[in-house]
C-alpha cells in the first residue's frame, strides 16, 4: 500500500511536472505570438478552445465504449490534468481581469463555474471514496430507499413488540419521539459531509438513556435497535457522500454545455469584429 | 452489525442508473421489480406471470421478492397480489440531462439578448474604449465591414474585409503622413538609406539578440501592399477596448523589437552606446561657448562697459521652450546686441566704409578715352570706383545679349593708355551699360531696373530694393551725370555726345571755355562736368547754336542749362520746388536746403550744381574765386567757385557733411561716386533678403549671376557681419544661411525624442553641467569648420552624450527602459483630428 502510494504519488508528480511543462510552452509559445505583431488572443483563444475540445474527449469515450480509445481511467486522467492546463490558459486568455461586458461576463461567469466545479469534483472524487470505503457498508446508491425503508420498518416492529410487555414503553416512547423521525429520511446530511459524529452521538446517548429503564428482554430489543441505528447511520452517511459525488455533476456538466453555446457566440463575434492582421 | 446489501443473482437487483425513468414507490423504498418503460409510464400489473405446470398454476415471484406467494395463482390463472401503479420519477441522470439542456437553452437566450437587444453596440464591445476615442458612438468608425442595425455586424462575414479597409478607418480621423502602412510611417526610402547610414558608421556593430523571447518569436504576418511592401497597420500596436484609462501609446519592447536587425536586452547592458548625441549637425548660429566663456567674457566683465550684458549662468542665454521640451535660445537683443550692434552698424569699424557698395560709377581713364577719341559722354573723372558686384549682377541682367562686364574684366579702367581699339571698345560698351544701368534705374522702377530671372514676391522684392528712395538715384545721377538724358539719347542716335570732343577737333579748338575766365588754371571738374569735355553752359549746340544759359523752350533739349522737362512743367533754373525731380537744375528736394541754386550753406556737397568745395561755403553762381587753386568747382560758369569774396553774412561755418554719419541708424546714402547702403541693424531685412535670394541662385544657370552678390555679403568681414553669426549651409548646390538657431517647431521628423522637464529637477546641483561638458579640443576646431558648407562636418563644443549617462536612471526598476520612452515610432508629426466645420 505504502509502495502503491509512492507510485501513485510519483505518477502524480510526473504529471503535474508534465502539464506544468505543457503550460510553461503555451505560455512562451503565446509571448512569441504575440511579440510577432500578431494579435495572441486568437492564438490563445484557439489554444483554450482545443484544451476544452480534449476536456470532452472523457464524456464521449465513457458513452462509446465499444470503441477501443483506452481506458477510462486514463481519459480522466488526461481530463484532470487537461482540466487544470484550461485554467492556465484561461486565465491567459482572460489577461488576468474581470470581464467587463455582459458577453464576456457570460463566459467568464460559466468557466469559472465549470472549472471551480470540476477542481471540487477532483478533491471530491479522492475523498468521498475512502471516505464510503472506510464507513461501514458501501451501498448502491440506488438502492439506499430501499434499505431505508426497510430499516424503518423493521425499527418499527421492533417498537411495536417493546410495547406488549409491561413497564417497557420506553423503548415505543423513544422511537416515537426520535427514532421515527429519524429512521424516515436522509438525516443529517451536512454532518455527515463533515463526517461528524455528533448526530449519531447523541441518538445514541437518547438510547443510553432508556436502558435503565428497561429488562433483560428489553435491553435486548435495545440492542436490535442500537444497530438498525447504526445502520441508519451509515445509509445516510453513504446517501450524504454518494449524493455529493453525483451532485456536483450537476454544477459541472449543465453550466459546461451553456459555455459552449456561449463560446461558439463569442469566436462568431470576435470574427467579425476582428481587425484581420493574422 | 446489520449487513443490508446483499450480492447474488438471487438477492441482488440489477441497477439501471441510466434509465431515463425509475419507480415511483422507490421513495417508499419498495419499487416494482419491472420498472417504468422508456417512454416513462408504469408497465406494472401483478406481482408475477403465474405459469401453469402439470395443469396447475404456479406463482412465479422472484426469489428477490420473496419467492412463491403462498396464497399462489387465481384458477384462472391470474395473480393474486395486484400490484399498484406508481408515477414514474425521473432518474437521476435523466435530471442531469434535462438541467443541461435547459442550461444550454438559457444560455443561447441570454447570448440573444446580447446580440439582439437595442443596446448590442455596448453589449457586444469587448471592453470599454480608451478616453480618447469616446466619440466613437457606433461599430463602424472602426470596425470596417460592419453596417448599420443590431446584426449589422454579421455582414463583416458577407462582406471580405482586408487588414487595410479597418486601418483606413484609423486614418480617417488620425493623419499618420503619406504613408500610413509602412513601418514608422515613413517612405520605404528613407528607411532604407537609414538603414544603409547606420551600417556605414564606424562604430556599427554586428546585429545581435539578447532578448530571449524574440528567440522564439513566430515569423511575423507576411502583409503587402498591391506594390508588393510590407506594411504594418495601427491595430497592431494600439489595442483597443482596454478600459478608459489605456495608454494606446503603450507598447512592449519585445514588439518594437520584432522588426529590428539587433533585439536589446536590458538598456545598460544591451543598447548600443551613443553617437554624437545630441549633435546631428553643426549649430546653425556659429557660437563658440569656449572662447565666449574663456576670453570674451571675462573682457567685457573687466571693461565694464556700459549697457553691456555680460551672462553669468546659462540660463541668460538658455531659456526652456514650451513645455520644457527644449531648451531654446533668447533673442538676440536680450543676449547679445550690447557686445555685436557695434559691429553689425559698422559704428565699430575703423576703417572702409560703413555701409554696402550698391551703385557705384566705376573708375575710368577718361583722359585717354577722350584722347582715343572714345565717346563716352559726360563721366566723372575722379571716381576711382570699383563695379559693386550688385552693378556687375544688374549690368548681367540687362536685356542685351552682350556681358559687358565680362568685356572689361581683368582690366585696369583708370588705365587705358595701353589698351588696344578694341578693349576701348568694350571699355565704351561698358560704361554706356552703366549709364543705361543708371538711367534705368531712374526711369523705371526697380524691379524692372534690376530684371530678376523669376516671379518675386512683393515681400521679397521690397527686401530686394532695400526702400531705395528714387531721390536717391536722382541725386547721383544728376551728380555724376548731368545730362544723362542726353547722352544716351546722342548715343542712341548714332551721334556724339555733347560732351564729346574728337581728337582732331581738340586739336584745334581752344582750351576748355571754362578756363577762359579762370586763372588759367585747369580746374579739376567736379562731379556733373569734365574737363576736355565742352560742358560749358555755353556749349555749342548742334542743332540750332542756342547756348544762351537764359535761354530756355530750345528745341535741342539739352543744349539749355535747363534739361528738358519731362512733363513740359517749368524748367526755370530758378525754379525751386520743381514738380519734375530730374527736370531742374535744382537738385532733388530731398533737403529742403538743397532747392535753390541760390541757397547756400548747402551741406550736401555734391548736390548742387554750386559746388560747396570751398570752405565758405559760398555757392553764388556768379561768385568769381581768382586765388583759389584748390577750387574744384565746376560751377556754372565754369568759374572756379572757390572761395567767395563776400563773406557771408547769415550762416555760420558749418562742419564738412558726412554722409555716413548721417546714416548711422541705416538707410542709403551717397557717399563719394557710389551709393550704399547702411544696415538698420540686426536682422536687416535688405541684407536678409539679399543673402537668402542670391544663395538660392547658386546651381541655377539664370541665376548665377546673383552668386557674386552673396559673395560679396557673406564675407565674414563685410558690413554687418551677417555670416560671422549665421552659418552657411550647402544645400544642393544652393547656399543657406541659418537665421534661427534650432527652432523646435520645424522638428519634422526625429527618431529620438527627449523632453528636459523631467531631467531638471535631476540635474541637481550641477545644473546643466550635469550632462553638458565643455569639450577639451582647440576653440579653433570649432570655428574652422564653418569655413566649408556641409553642416555634417562640426567640431562641437560639447562632449556628446553617453548612454551610460542615461542608465543611471533609466533602468527596468526606475525611470523605465521602454522603447517608446526615447524613441518615437511616427517619424513624422502627429496631428490631432480636426473637424473641417463648415460655415453656418
Amino acid at each position: 500500500m505504502a509502495q502503491m502510494s509512492r507510485a501513485l504519488s510519483k505518477g502524480t508528480l510526473l504529471s503535474v511536472v508534465l502539464t506544468g511543462f505543457v503550460f510553461i510552452l503555451f505560455f512562451l509559445a503565446n509571448k512569441g505570438y504575440g511579440v510577432a505583431l500578431r494579435d495572441a488572443k486568437y492564438f490563445n483563444g484557439w489554444i483554450l478552445a482545443s484544451c476544452m475540445a480534449v476536456l470532452m474527449f472523457f464524456t464521449l469515450r465513457k458513452r462509446m465504449v465499444i470503441l477501443p480509445f483506452g481506458r477510462v481511467r486514463f481519459w480522466l486522467l488526461i481530463h484532470y490534468y487537461v482540466g487544470f492546463l484550461t485554467i492556465g490558459v484561461f486565465w491567459i486568455h482572460s489577461r488576468g481581469l474581470f470581464p467587463d461586458s455582459p458577453m464576456e461576463w457570460l463566459l467568464w461567469t460559466l468557466f469559472i463555474l465549470v472549472a471551480v466545479s470540476g477542481v471540487i469534483g477532483v478533491i471530491i472524487s479522492k475523498i468521498v471514496p475512502h471516505r464510503l470505503a472506510s464507513q461501514g457498508e458501501r451501498v448502491i446508491f440506488e438502492r439506499i430507499p430501499i434499505f431505508r425503508a426497510q430499516l424503518a420498518a423493521d425499527a418499527e416492529a421492533l417498537a411495536l413488540d417493546s410495547i406488549g410487555g409491561e413497564n417497557e414503553v420506553s423503548l415505543a416512547e423513544l422511537h416515537k419521539n426520535v427514532l421515527a423521525a429519524y429512521f424516515a429520511r436522509p438525516r443529517n446530511i451536512l454532518a455527515h459531509l463533515r463526517m461528524s459524529n455528533r448526530p449519531i452521538a447523541r441518538i445514541r446517548s437518547e438510547l443510553d438513556t432508556v436502558e435503565r429503564y428497561l429488562d433483560d428482554e428489553g435491553k435486548v430489543r435495545l440492542g436490535k435497535m442500537r444497530d438498525l441505528v447504526e445502520a441508519k447511520n451509515n445509509l445516510d452517511i453513504q446517501y450524504a457522500n454518494a449524493g455529493l459525488l453525483k451532485l456536483w455533476l450537476f454544477l459541472h456538466i449543465p453550466p459546461t454545455f451553456a459555455l459552449f453555446v456561449a463560446i461558439i457566440a463569442h469566436v462568431v463575434i470576435e470574427y467579425a469584429f476582428s481587425t484581420g492582421i493574422p | 452489525m446489520i449487513i443490508l446489501q446483499k450480492f447474488g443473482f438471487k438477492d441482488s437487483r440489477y441497477e439501471r442508473p441510466q434509465d431515463k425513468w425509475v419507480c415511483g414507490h422507490l421513495v417508499e423504498g419498495n419499487p416494482c421489480p419491472l420498472g417504468p418503460g422508456a417512454d416513462g409510464k408504469c408497465r406494472v400489473t401483478t406481482v408475477c406471470r403465474p405459469q401453469m405446470v402439470d395443469g396447475r398454476w404456479e406463482c412465479r415471484r422472484s426469489p428477490q421478492d420473496g419467492g412463491p406467494c403462498e396464497g399462489g395463482p387465481l384458477p384462472d390463472g391470474r395473480c393474486c397480489k395486484q400490484l399498484e401503479p406508481c408515477v414514474s420519477q425521473s432518474s437521476l441522470r435523466a435530471k442531469r440531462n434535462r438541467t443541461t439542456w435547459w442550461a444550454a437553452a438559457l444560455a443561447v437566450g441570454i447570448v440573444a439578448l446580447i446580440i439582439g437587444g437595442g443596446t448590442a453596440d455596448e453589449y457586444l464591445m469587448p471592453g470599454p474604449l480608451s478616453q480618447a476615442h469616446a466619440v466613437a458612438t457606433n461599430c463602424r468608425m472602426c470596425h470596417a465591414g460592419v453596417k448599420l442595425g443590431n446584426l449589422g455586424w454579421l455582414h463583416r462575414f458577407a462582406a471580405a474585409v482586408s487588414p487595410v479597409q479597418n486601418a483606413k478607418l484609423c486614418t480617417t480621423c488620425h493623419d499618420v503622413g503619406k504613408h500610413p502602412f509602412t513601418a514608422h510611417t515613413s517612405p520605404i526610402e528613407q528607411l532604407r538609406k537609414m538603414t544603409a547610414d547606420l551600417k556605414a558608421e564606424p562604430q556599427n556593430q554586428p546585429p545581435i539578440n539578447d532578448s530571449w523571447i524574440q528567440k522564439i518569436a513566430f515569423p511575423v504576418p507576411n502583409l503587402k501592399s498591391a506594390t508588393g511592401e510590407p506594411e504594418i497597420f495601427c491595430a497592431t500596436c494600439h489595442k483597443e477596448h482596454k478600459g478608459i484609462f489605456t495608454k494606446l501609446t503603450t507598447v512592449s519592447n519585445d514588439v518594437c523589437q520584432t522588426c529590428h536587425v539587433s533585439k536589446f536586452g536590458t538598456f545598460a547592458q544591451s543598447h548600443p552606446q551613443f553617437s554624437q548625441y545630441p549633435f546631428m549637425r553643426r549649430t546653425r548660429i556659429v557660437f563658440d561657448h569656449k572662447s565666449h566663456f574663456g576670453k570674451y567674457f571675462p573682457q567685457a566683465v573687466q571693461a565694464a562697459t556700459a549697457g553691456q550684458v555680460v551672462p553669468t549662468v546659462c540660463s541668460d542665454c538658455h531659456v526652456p521652450g514650451a513645455g520644457q521640451k527644449y531648451m531654446e535660445i533668447r533673442s538676440y537683443d536680450s543676449m547679445c546686441s550690447s557686445c555685436h550692434n557695434g559691429e553689425i552698424s559698422g559704428a565699430n569699424v575703423a576703417m572702409g566704409p560703413k555701409g554696402i557698395d550698391f551703385i557705384a560709377v566705376p573708375g575710368l581713364d577718361v583722359a585717354t578715352l577722350a584722347e582715343r577719341g572714345v565717346d563716352i559722354g559726360e563721366w566723372p573723372q575722379n571716381s576711382e570706383a570699383g563695379l559693386t558686384a550688385f552693378m556687375r549682377t544688374l549690368l548681367a541682367s540687362q536685356k542685351n545679349d552682350q556681358d559687358v562686364v565680362k568685356g572689361v574684366a581683368g582690366l585696369d579702367l583708370l588705365d587705358l593708355s595701353t589698351a588696344s581699339d578694341a578693349t576701348l571698345a568694350k571699355v565704351k560698351a561698358f560704361s554706356w551699360a552703366v549709364k543705361r544701368l543708371l538711367h534705368n534705374l531712374e526711369s523705371t522702377n526697380m524691379s524692372s531696373a534690376m530684371a530678376m530671372p523669376h516671379e518675386v514676391a512683393q515681400q521679397q522684392m521690397a527686401g530686394l530694393t532695400g526702400g531705395i528712395s528714387h531721390d536717391v538715384i536722382v541725386e547721383a545721377d544728376r551728380a555724376w551725370f548731368p545730362n544723362l538724358n542726353d547722352d544716351l539719347m546722342r548715343h542712341d542716335q548714332g551721334k556724339p555726345t555733347k560732351s564729346f570732343v574728337p581728337p582732331a577737333a581738340k586739336e584745334k579748338a581752344p582750351t576748355d571755355q571754362v578756363n577762359k575766365i579762370n586763372t588759367g588754371k585747369t580746374t579739376s571738374p567736379e562731379p556733373g562736368l569734365t574737363p576736355g569735355s565742352n560742358q560749358s553752359i555755353l556749349a555749342p549746340s548742334n542743332d540750332n547754336g542756342s547756348s544762351d544759359i537764359l535761354s530756355p523752350g530750345s528745341n535741342d533739349n539739352n543744349s539749355a542749362i535747363l534739361p528738358p522737362s519731362n512733363d513740359n512743367t517749368s524748367s526755370e533754373i530758378l525754379s525751386p520746388g520743381s514738380k519734375d525731380n530730374g527736370s531742374s537744375i535744382l537738385p532733388s528736394g530731398n533737403d529742403n536746403k538743397g532747392s535753390n541754386i541760390l541757397s547756400p550753406g548747402n551741406n550736401d556737397n555734391s548736390s548742387t550744381i554750386l559746388s560747396p568745395n570751398s570752405d565758405s561755403g559760398n555757392s553764388d553762381i556768379l561768385s568769381l574765386d581768382n586765388n583759389s587753386s584748390k577750387s574744384k568747382a565746376g560751377n556754372l560758369l565754369g568759374i572756379d567757385a572757390g572761395k567767395s569774396t563776400e563773406p557771408s553774412t547769415t550762416e555760420p561755418v558749418n562742419k564738412p557733411f558726412n554722409p555716413e554719419t548721417y546714416a548711422e541708424y541705416g538707410g542709403w546714402y551717397r557717399q563719394d561716386y557710389t551709393i550704399r547702403y547702411r544696415p538698420t541693424g540686426h536682422a536687416d531685412m535688405f541684407l536678409h533678403t539679399w543673402l537668402d535670394f542670391a544663395g538660392q541662385a547658386f546651381g541655377k544657370d539664370k541665376e548665377s549671376q546673383f552668386t557674386r552678390i552673396f559673395d560679396q555679403l557673406a564675407r565674414k568681414d563685410s558690413i554687418g557681419r551677417c555670416t560671422k553669426c549665421h552659418s552657411v549651409d550647402d544645400n544642393h548646390g544652393a547656399k543657406i544661411v541659418n537665421w534661427l538657431a534650432f527652432d523646435p517647431t520645424g522638428v519634422k521628423t526625429r527618431v529620438t525624442k527627449f523632453s528636459h522637464a523631467p531631467h531638471i529637477e535631476m540635474a541637481g546641483t550641477k545644473g546643466c553641467l550635469a550632462c553638458h561638458v565643455l569639450t577639451t579640443t582647440a576653440s579653433d576646431d570649432y570655428l574652422k569648420t564653418y569655413a566649408a558648407g556641409d553642416p555634417q562636418v562640426y567640431s562641437q563644443n560639447f562632449v556628446s552624450l553617453k548612454k551610460d549617462l542615461c542608465a543611471n536612471c533609466h533602468t527596468a526598476q526606475g525611470a523605465g527602459e521602454n522603447c517608446t520612452q526615447c524613441h518615437k515610432y511616427h517619424f513624422t508629426e502627429f496631428s490631432r483630428p480636426l473637424i473641417k466645420t463648415k460655415l453656418p
